[in-house]
């Protein structure tokens, strides 16, 4: 005699099934596939000198965390607003601050999501930047932050930039109207520390 | 006649061949010109960055409240509006509502605690449904620890009201744009406004 699934038992293991993936993802905050881009006014340099005089450290390093960051709330609709990304970087080496490495920094992110009312979260795309994510190793120009300790602000946009497996710099930012990026970009790391030290 | 038709064919065509050349090389350029000044400054989202207004009077609504360096932002994105956008062929008016229904402000904006290195942003929150190429609702925001100089602050309101009608970034070296990243400027160009704003609205 040939055993068969009882239509019912299927039925309800479906059920059960999409029961708790509903469970699951009412846990999580939902992401839509949209993104909305962000144009964003910073202070941009006109050369790579510049640039480095304004930063308080300079450091190659890995994400190695992507946290939620500091929420803006929208000030008249509730529950809507901005929330930022908060990045922690494990430093590699430093080219410029007193830092070391093997240390790691925090460094928030503006363009994190766009939160909805019903909690949707719609990814921002700031100045052309995907967001960063955990495993890119990059070069970070940054400055105090108000929330200071191990906490850092990025000093432009067009201060993080990708070291590629060849190790030269990729710009991250559209913007592409400063000197300091028409500079940075493909230039390595070691070309950098050795402008710096000149 | 055969010497004088053969003639005709060969040596007195060639000036008249290059001429029609040069003519229609001419009249590429002139019809490309345009194009090639659009380049150093795109408009709409085709070629650009940003989606276009909605409809020609460009309406705004102050949520900034009077904390948070609202006082700050308030008197410049105002002169923006006033002496930037509403010289154009565009109109500009402060309204006092968020939404009617599906009728959104076309630019709400306030200030935020943004994370460094940004002064000001713009964000298209909501598409007009039926043409994604123009937006329904724009987002305004400016850090309110005022830090940034009276200058900067012109520059960055003119420069995201700018956003929000459609303009990209300007990278000629030569223009006095808003839309560039060099905050001293802070009003849109002739190229800004008889180019792109005034054909379009």
């Amino acid at each position: 005699m040939s055993k068969r699934h009882h239509p019912y038992g299927i039925a309800l293991a479906t059920t059960l099934l999409l029961v708790a993936q509903s469970c699951t993802s009412s846990t999580s905050p939902s992401t839509t596939q949209r993104t909305i881009e962000v144009e964003a006014v910073a202070s941009t340099f006109e050369s790579l000198e510049a640039m480095a005089q304004a930063s308080e450290i300079i450091v190659e390093g890995e994400i190695i965390e992507v946290a939620d960051g500091r929420f803006q709330p929208h000030p008249i609709n509730e529950g809507e607003g901005d929330l930022g990304l908060s990045l922690t970087i494990e430093i590699a080496s430093v080219l410029k601050g007193d830092v070391e490495p093997g240390e790691t920094v925090t460094v928030p992110w503006a363009g994190g999501y766009y939160v909805e009312p019903d909690g949707t979260r719609i990814p921002l795309v700031i100045n052309g930047q995907a967001h960063p994510e955990v495993g890119e190793n990059s070069l970070w120009f940054l400055g105090p932050h108000p929330d200071g300790g191990a906490t850092w602000g990025l000093v432009a946009f067009e201060g993080r930039l990708l070291v590629e497996d060849n190790g030269e710099l990729a710009l991250t930012t559209h913007r592409l109207d400063s000197g300091a990026a028409l500079e940075l970009n493909a230039m390595t790391v070691d070309e950098v520390r050795q402008a710096l030290s000149n | 006649m055969s010497d004088v038709s053969l003639g005709r064919s060969t040596r007195p065509t060639r000036p008249a061949s290059f001429l029609r050349l040069l003519y229609l090389a001419g009249l590429a350029v002139l019809f490309a010109l345009p194009a090639l000044i659009a380049i150093a400054n795109p408009f709409g989202p085709t070629e650009g960055c940003c989606r276009y207004a909605d409809s020609s009077t460009h309406t705004w609504l102050d949520a900034a409240g009077t904390g948070g360096g609202a006082a700050a932002w308030e008197f410049y994105f105002e002169a923006a509006m006033d002496y930037d956008l509403a010289p154009t062929d565009m109109s500009e008016a402060e309204v006092t509502y968020h939404n009617i229904g599906t009728n959104y402000v076309d630019v709400e904006w306030y200030t935020s605690s943004l994370e460094p290195p940004a002064i000001g942003v713009a964000q298209c929150i909501l598409d007009v449904p039926a043409d994604p190429t123009r937006c329904n609702h724009w987002h305004v925001r400016f850090n309110y620890p005022t830090s940034s100089t009276a200058t900067q602050r012109h520059h960055t309101a003119c420069h995201e009201i700018g956003h929000t009608v459609g303009l990209d970034h300007e990278t000629s070296p030569t223009s006095s744009s808003c839309m560039k990243s060099t905050t001293s400027n802070v009003t849109f160009s002739s190229h800004d406004t008889t180019v792109h704003i005034n054909p379009k609205y």
